[in-house]
């Protein structure tokens, strides 16, 4: 399904999802499970974040991993923006985070405050659903309190 | 044998309309095809597949009987549908008002500056601006689901982060009044969208916000953009998210505070607004904040309640409770810290938010609540994964600086209160004059930090009213006597009625005369007539029986002045369902509708409280049907009044004796 940043524009991509009873190439996307059982993790590597997959399992791949993909089962299921803004803030991640599920371009600002890179779009909502919404004024509240503090929540964490 | 009915509500305009014969629907019931239980099972498991879904929404059958022929709903909550509130003959369909007549402006809404004193949070343009992109991008969501872009699925999570339910009769708007906070301008723009969106009138709630009961979806973006022409908004004030922080109603007025709650509470309500790892949690999240010992706000029932406090060196911070609340799980809240810095306030916070975010449930909404996670995990164990999770935050990460709590404190204009003597002469000589005016004083009001001035409270419960409801013209007079007398500033409080903060002493016997010329003068504040009442079955699309009708019968019955005053303190709570949005389980009474076989039933709980003695009510027997609750209440007050010691309020007595002699007095007849 394309894949889109967070401007709306549409990026190309290399990785794909793999079997999960193979032994991971360069380029795939594993599952925590087949990182964990993978001795010598090729690069360039994915892995998936399932809501509920621990975080500490995955922390020492982290320096070796090029792309984390939080699923979203359902996009009233929030924990994959404490997964991405864990990822980024506490445990420095530096490589992508996309969004992968169902995800709606109603929650993109919130998307990238929390640090994702790339969302996956659903069928349902494809980019130019994703560009219509992008274009109209962004409705961020600027207030006071987020325009002082030094880093504030919805403020686009730094990459 | 038992037939069924199709019925759902227009996506629309939210009317509830039910399947014909030939698969049309009509706003009437009578029109309904009647069913056998099967054949609606198949018919629904159809609508399910087809594009229905786009014209109606919340499909669903009811059962009903064939009356020659013609169907008539068999089910209280479907009958009140068919009808309108039961408590309101005038509304609904029973009053043939149909929503394609109403006329709407066409004319620029309305936009005045607020009272330069208000104290309110003044919002800047970018504050401004904010809302009405907000609205914009509502209408902008609307327009997707009407095209069939957004599911229904996916546009109600967005519909109820701005306020919009849907009800039994229409759409149901929840407009957030932060802190319960309100400019007479403002109160006069919530009278604008009563008159011109909806039907006169407003009810109050107990997170001190409005609704407004009688929504169309087309009209919602209109009615945001009015509201937002005087700082006004529904974000946050439901869905699954960081709710409306509430505090004490006295907040910067009252003589016994730390600091001053508002400050804190809009601090929050900016960290939390569109808050964007925290938009989609597990359940609604409600957090509550008090600057006094005295706790007003009930933050021991509270998601997170906070209390302001100093500390041995003096220094101001907050002493954090998380994991309360009502419900069908009423848990009183865990203390997670006795202290945390002021400039730590929302790092904690955000450690406890993030905690349940990861962790809460969502394989069941009714489980799904922090109290559940806090109850599951046990304290020490959720005390430790948010005090692990705040360890490491980085260091620079929302810290609340001096000088931001200076900027947001500097946004809240302090009156300018004339330097008066603490008593005042006029008053006292007032009082000593006229007997009503004396009880009204005794009753309605508190003291306040300024001397010469006092808090005045509007009940909005008088004798055989709706607790909570105010037309627009009451909104009207009162803004306008909160410009006379209040430096143009209202507060709501939790209790459902309103309150002007700061008000000379000598302005209170005039203020009072205004107030019993606008039928606005009821003086029992606190007393068993103050009551607190969900909407209930009359409007409320969970609700398992009614409340309103009983807070009207038990007003009536206990509302006379003398006896009302001689019967004393005492909270009595109704709530129509489990759910508890009328808070029975903290009222010193608490009454809980339940469906027994399609009757309305009312269990009673006794000994609850909300204050820093924060308690959850015990059952004390049966649930007694409908019509024997304010004959039941009469026995629990006689057994009172007659075990009473000097001075005891029905809650101490109940507390030295326990249930026994009440429930021995209310069963033992039986």
């Amino acid at each position: 399904m394309p894949l889109i940043d967070l401007t709306g524009r549409q990026v190309a991509t290399t990785y794909r999802l793999a079997e999960e009873s193979a032994e991971p190439t360069p380029g795939a996307i594993v599952s925590l499970a087949r990182l964990l059982a993978t001795a010598e993790p090729p690069r360039p590597l994915g892995v998936v974040l399932q809501p509920g997959d621990r975080l500490d399992a995955l922390l020492p791949y982290l320096n070796r991993l090029d792309l984390i993909c939080v699923a979203f089962p359902k996009f009233r299921d929030g924990r994959g923006f404490s997964t991405a803004r864990a990822l980024r803030d506490r445990h420095g991640f530096k490589g992508e985070i996309r969004a992968t599920g169902h995800v709606l371009p109603d929650q993109a600002h919130a998307l990238a405050a929390c640090g994702v890179t790339t969302i996956e779009t659903p069928a349902t909502h494809p980019p130019a659903q994703w560009q219509e919404f992008l274009a109209q004024p962004d409705a961020t509240p600027r207030q006071l309190l987020n325009r002082m503090m030094t880093r504030a929540a919805s403020v686009q964490v730094a990459q | 044998m038992s037939m069924q009915i199709v019925t759902g509500n227009r996506l629309r305009d939210g009317q509830a309309v039910w399947l014909t014969q030939t698969g049309s629907w009509a706003e009437q019931v009578s029109a309904a095809r009647l069913w056998d239980e099967p054949d609606a099972d198949a018919t629904l498991t159809a609508l399910a597949t087809t594009q229905v879904g786009l014209d109606v929404i919340d499909i669903q059958k009811a059962p009903a009987i064939a009356d020659h022929g013609v169907a008539v709903p068999a089910s209280h909550r479907e009958r009140i549908r068919s009808l309108g509130p039961s408590v309101r003959t005038d509304l609904g369909k029973q009053a043939g008002l149909d929503d394609g007549t109403r006329a709407l402006p066409t004319a620029a809404h309305p936009s005045h500056p607020h009272a330069p004193f208000a104290g309110i949070y003044q919002y800047d343009a970018l504050d401004r601006q904010f809302l009405r992109d907000r609205a914009e991008q509502f209408r902008g969501q609307v327009q997707r689901r009407l095209d069939g872009a957004l599911s229904e699925d996916e546009f109600k999570p967005l519909r109820l982060m701005n306020g919009l339910y849907l009800q039994l009769h229409a759409y149901m708007l929840r407009v957030a009044i932060p802190y319960g906070v309100l400019s007479a301008t403002q109160m006069r723009q919530l009278a604008y969208v009563a008159r011109v969106y909806d039907r006169g009138y407003g009810h109050f709630t107990t997170r001190q916000n409005i609704q407004f009961n009688w929504l169309r979806l087309i009209d919602a973006p209109d009615t945001l953009a009015a509201l937002a022409e005087a700082d006004l908004h529904g974000i946050q004030t439901s869905g699954n998210c960081i709710r409306n922080t509430t505090t004490d109603q006295f907040a910067g007025a009252a003589a016994d505070e730390v600091v001053d709650p508002r400050v804190y509470a809009e601090i929050l309500r900016q960290w939390s607004t569109d808050h964007p790892e925290f938009t989609y949690l597990p359940r609604k999240f409600k957090i509550a904040i008090t600057g006094s010992a005295q706790d007003r706000a009930a933050i021991r029932v509270h998601d997170i309640g906070i209390m302001a406090r100093r500390s041995e060196t003096g220094e101001v911070g907050f002493e954090i409770h998380a994991g309360g609340g009502l419900g069908r799980t009423p848990l009183i809240a865990t203390k997670c810290r006795d202290f945390v810095p002021v400039r730590e306030l929302l790092r904690y916070v955000e450690a406890i938010l993030r905690t349940y975010n990861a962790l809460g449930r969502r394989d069941n909404m009714y489980k799904a609540r922090i109290k559940i996670l806090v109850r599951e995990m046990k304290p020490a164990e959720f005390i430790r994964m948010v005090e692990d999770e705040y360890a490491a935050l980085p260091a620079d990460y929302c810290v609340l600086e001096d000088n931001v709590v200076s900027a947001i404190a500097g946004r809240f204009a302090l009156p300018p209160f004339e330097a008066l003597p603490a008593q005042s002469e006029t008053l006292a000589t007032a009082l000593q004059a006229d007997a009503t005016l004396a009880a009204f004083h005794r009753s309605n009001t508190h003291p306040h930090r300024v001397p010469g001035y006092i808090s005045v409270v509007i009940s909005l419960k008088p004798p055989g009213g709706i607790p909570g409801d105010a037309s627009a013209d009451e909104m009207d007079l009162t803004a306008h006597l909160a410009d006379r007398y209040s430096f143009g500033e209202l507060r709501v409080t939790h209790e459902q009625n309103l309150v002007l903060p700061h008000v000379r002493q000598d302005d209170l016997p005039s203020l009072h005369a205004a107030l019993l010329a606008g039928g606005l003068a009821a003086a029992n504040i606190g007393q068993l007539s103050d009551i607190i009442a969900c909407p209930g079955l009359d409007y409320c699309a969970l609700a398992n029986a009614r409340s309103i009708p009983l807070a009207q019968e038990l007003g009536r019955r206990f509302g006379d002045p003398a006896r009302s005053a001689e019967i004393g303190a005492v909270t009595l709570n109704i709530s129509g369902c489990i759910n508890a949005c009328g808070h029975h389980h903290v009222g010193h009474i608490g009454l809980l509708g339940v469906d027994k076989a399609g009757e309305e039933f009312y269990q009673i709980t006794l000994g609850g409280a909300a204050d820093e003695k924060a308690a959850i009510g015990q059952l004390l027997g049966p649930a007694v049907p409908a019509d024997a609750v304010v004959d039941t209440v009469e026995t629990l007050i006689a057994t009172y009044r007659a075990h009473r010691q000097d001075g005891e309020r029905f809650i101490d007595t109940y507390r030295r004796l326990g249930a026994a002699p009440f429930k021995e007095a209310v069963y033992a007849a039986h």
